[in-house]
């Protein structure tokens, strides 16, 4: 800290602890968000001012312990080690003291200086327990603050104990011991380790290291093996934990089992249970809830509720977004006198057009994230993830993974931005690649058209199969992507589920503008460079500017019949068809529009099914491999910059060039298998 | 008021179980309109009241068999089992009748953003279906067994 400013303060906790909250609290709800480097973590930055001292507060991502079993883990462990930041506040849940006391415990061990932030304290008095935070600062040797992060309670007092930690050196201090021989050998490495890498120790804390080495840490051992004299130590703990693990069993467990004996052995100091209890409102609802038949009907049931306010609320707010940019401002370019053809076209249907698609969804965005948040925020989102989670993960995927894919059934966009909610970096990349296969609305018009014009009564089946199809391939290729593309372990069953809080305006509408900014944002920078490409192709042929009538002699138009005589011959799609597939990649709805235009009937499904029979374009084998390509190739551009603004642009092109590849080979599997089995 | 309470569940118990048969009686039917638009079988049953909507079958069978559940736990002396059964189910009952009023308001709103008519027809089209009728029934309900729900988890302790 220099002379108290600029300070660094880190807040790190289980996850629902309630520490974005408390990240509010501390600064006003001021922050900046960016990603952690080399990861897509999103890193949460705020200003907290105590009394003329200025502190930057970083909201390190939830965790449960120091070991980096997962990317969070590693984020949070590597910020405090190279960081160093001046205080560590730890935020810990007085309902689900061990885990909280067992992270307070390692990072006392990491020798962080460390102010504690009792939370919840109100809903351990209702569950029936006491805390004695006294005794509990006492027994850490460090500040302890009881908070109510959803009234604000305790936050002043939090913020006076962050000022003096600040102004106070800190302590190391050593809490756990774990039994004479392992005390023996973390002795022996911490004297090699000061002897032969001085750098590393006056960084990190000596004895810290030693634990790490002895609980097989790769990550220490890779820093390690980088130094001079390094490898000496690496070679010097592996014998050191070969010979006590003949004695010991496996060494990491052994000092976890330590490390968690010493929170529970303080846990069990300070919490009085003071009146004796059965059953909490908590476990009540949850007995019906997660129950094994009732769980997931009321699941999908709240989801589709969600799902209708998102969708049916939003109308009237897309309208006048639609109404002013595509029409008043749309109208406006194309009267205009002083503009060039050329100009006006590129203007009207290229930008205005564009910025009009992204806007367009925004109302949509907002009132799903609106929902989700206070969902998230009441406690019940764990409780979905909490009843697929078994199933899931028998596909190497967390029941959190659900939420993206129920909700890319109404809007592949707000799924793939519903990603952020799970923690571990490899499940998130792997339910984003996986969002856009569940099949959205957009796509539902296309089904209708394509299944009224040629499957005839099986046209009700063929189009909930699409349904059922985009769910099996999202299972299959999360467990593909999870087994060669994004290995490493699953963050895994659930353990605990949080308590339900009554939901907190001001965080609710926190996390809803967060998350409809950042789409707004960086999705839209995309979706107008993709508009702009294809309405390019649309207008522009060998014979130069065409106009906005004329795709039949565009580039676009060119494509669509090179493509249907060569790529697409074994399906036996028209250039129509094909065409309709190179604008569906702005948005599915359009598939159907251009349909209307190239058959010259107007954008009515009813004319263009009408067309599609009377120019017998598909025969009902033909037209359901289309209906299946339509529902896995391309999501459309804003889904695209999405995955882009989540995962970044080589990821986004990943998922484009997959669900091509996978669109056409099981187009091809339909068509041929058909064929095989004598269907015409 | 532990009495009180017990009179209270008493003579509610018979009317959950009532709207528990109604909620799965609309469900079905919804799901027979769903069937009948689908395979183009000719009319649907009541179809303003009862939408054929899979999502809105759900919901209602959701809500029809968590009030069944609530009565047998009843039967079989639960009655912590039987007051969360009844209020998750008026719970879910009062939010579809919420975002259905909700969803209502948003399309008198559209209405007159695109400058059509705001005519009776939408408000009867959206308002007097099974959902919002039933829910306003269930509403009174709700508030008595959330509180039974609420006392009884203080009583437990």
């Amino acid at each position: 800290m220099n002379g108290g400013k600029n300070a660094l303060v880190a807040l790190v906790g289980i996850p629902n602890v309630g520490k974005s909250l408390i990240f509010n609290r501390l600064t006003g709800g001021r922050a900046w968000v960016g990603n952690w480097p080399g990861v897509t973590v999103e890193k949460k930055v705020g200003k907290l001012k105590i009394n003329g001292i200025e502190a930057e507060v970083v909201d390190l991502p939830g965790i449960y312990s120091l070991t980096p079993y997962s990317v969070d883990e590693l984020i949070a462990r590597n910020f405090i080690v190279d960081e160093k930041p001046d205080v560590v506040v730890c935020i810990a849940s007085a309902v689900n003291l061990e885990r909280s006391l067992y992270l307070a415990v390692s990072l006392l061990e990491l020798g962080a200086n460390v102010v504690l932030a009792l939370n919840m304290i109100d809903l351990a008095e209702k569950e029936g327990y006491k805390v004695d935070s006294k005794k509990l600062e006492e027994l850490l040797g460090i500040p302890v603050v009881e908070t109510i992060a959803t009234t604000g309670y305790g936050i002043d007092e939090l913020k006076n104990a962050i000022k003096n930690a600040l102004q106070e050196k800190k302590k190391l201090i050593h809490t756990v011991s774990y039994g004479k021989e392992v005390e023996e050998a973390i002795r022996k490495l911490e004297k090699l380790i000061e002897e032969l890498t001085p750098e590393l120790s006056n960084r990190y804390p000596a004895r810290w290291i030693a634990v790490k080495l002895l609980e097989g840490d790769d990550d220490i051992q890779d820093k390690l093996a980088e130094l001079p004299g390094g490898k000496d130590i690496v070679v010097q703990a592996n014998s050191l934990r070969n010979d006590l693990e003949k004695r010991l069993a496996d060494l990491e467990s052994f000092i976890t089992e330590h490390r968690y004996e010493k929170a529970l052995e303080m846990a069990r100091a300070i919490v009085k249970r003071v009146v004796t209890s059965r059953i909490s409102l908590t476990d009540a609802i949850d007995s019906i809830l997660t129950h094994k038949v009732l769980g997931i009907p009321f699941a999908l049931s709240i989801l589709y509720l969600l799902f209708r306010f998102a969708f049916e609320v939003s109308p009237p707010f897309q309208d006048i977004i639609d109404i002013v940019i595509n029409g008043y401002l749309h109208d406006l370019v194309v009267d205009s006198t002083i503009l060039p053809k050329w100009l006006a076209s590129l203007l009207a249907d290229g930008l205005i057009a564009g910025v009009g698609t992204v806007l367009v969804f925004l109302p949509v965005v907002a009132f799903f994230f609106l929902g989700f948040a206070l969902l998230e925020d009441v406690g019940y989102m764990a409780r979905i993830a909490f009843l697929v989670d078994k199933l899931f993960s028998k596909f190497r995927l967390p029941g959190k993974t659900i939420i993206p894919l129920i909700i890319g059934f109404g809007c592949n966009v707000p799924g793939v931005m519903a990603t952020r909610t799970i923690e571990d970096e490899n499940d998130r990349k792997t339910a984003a690649f996986i969002a856009p296969l569940a099949s959205c609305n957009a796509r539902l018009p296309v089904y209708l058209v394509i299944a009224g014009a040629v499957l005839g009564h099986s046209a009700g089946f063929a189009v909930l199969s699409m349904y059922v199809l985009g769910i099996v391939l999202a299972l299959i290729m999360g467990f593909v992507f999870r087994r060669f593309l994004f290995k490493g372990p699953s963050s895994g069953f659930i353990m605990e589920l949080p308590p339900y809080m009554k939901p907190n305006p001001s965080n609710i509408a926190m996390k809803t503008w967060e998350r409809t900014k950042k789409f707004l944002y960086k999705a839209g920078t995309v979706i107008l460079l993709g508009v702009v490409i294809v309405w390019l192709l649309s207008v522009i042929g060998p014979a130069g500017y065409l106009g906005p009538n004329n795709i039949e002699e565009s580039f676009a138009g060119i494509i669509g019949r090179a493509l249907s005589s060569t790529i697409f011959k074994p399906m036996g799609w028209d250039w129509r068809a094909t065409v309709a597939l190179l604008f569906g990649f702005i948005a599915k709805e359009v598939v159907v529009g251009t349909f209307g235009v190239l058959y010259g009937v107007g954008e009515e499904e009813e004319s263009v099914a009408r067309a599609i029979v009377e120019h017998q374009s598909f025969t009902p084998l033909t037209g359901y491999a289309y209906m299946a390509f339509v529902l896995i190739y391309v999501p459309c551009v804003a889904t695209l910059a999405a995955i882009r603004s989540e995962l970044g642009l080589k990821y986004a092109v990943l998922t484009l060039v997959y669900e091509i590849v996978l669109a056409y080979v099981v187009a091809l599997i339909i068509v041929a298998g058909g064929h095989a089995l004598g269907i015409p | 008021m532990a009495h009180l309470d017990i009179k209270y569940n008493k003579a509610l118990s018979p009317a959950i179980l009532v709207l528990g048969l109604a909620y799965l009686f609309i469900g079905f039917v919804s799901i027979v309109n769903w069937c009948i638009g689908l395979a183009d079988l000719g009319q649907q049953f009541c179809p303003d009241l009862i939408p054929s909507n899979l999502g809105f079958a759900l919901v209602a069978l959701t809500i029809g068999a968590s009030l069944i559940a609530s009565t047998y736990y009843s039967l079989r002396g639960d009655v912590v089992m039987h007051l969360a059964s009844a209020a998750c189910g008026t719970w879910l009952a009062v939010g579809a009748l919420v975002i259905q009023v909700i969803v209502t308001i948003a399309l008198v709103l559209d209405a007159i953003v695109v400058g059509e008519e705001v005519g009776y027809s939408i408000i009867s089209e959206n308002l007097l279906r099974m959902d919002v009728i039933l829910g306003g029934v269930i509403l009174p309900i709700t508030i008595p067994y959330t509180l039974m729900l609420r006392k009884i988890t203080k009583q437990s302790k």
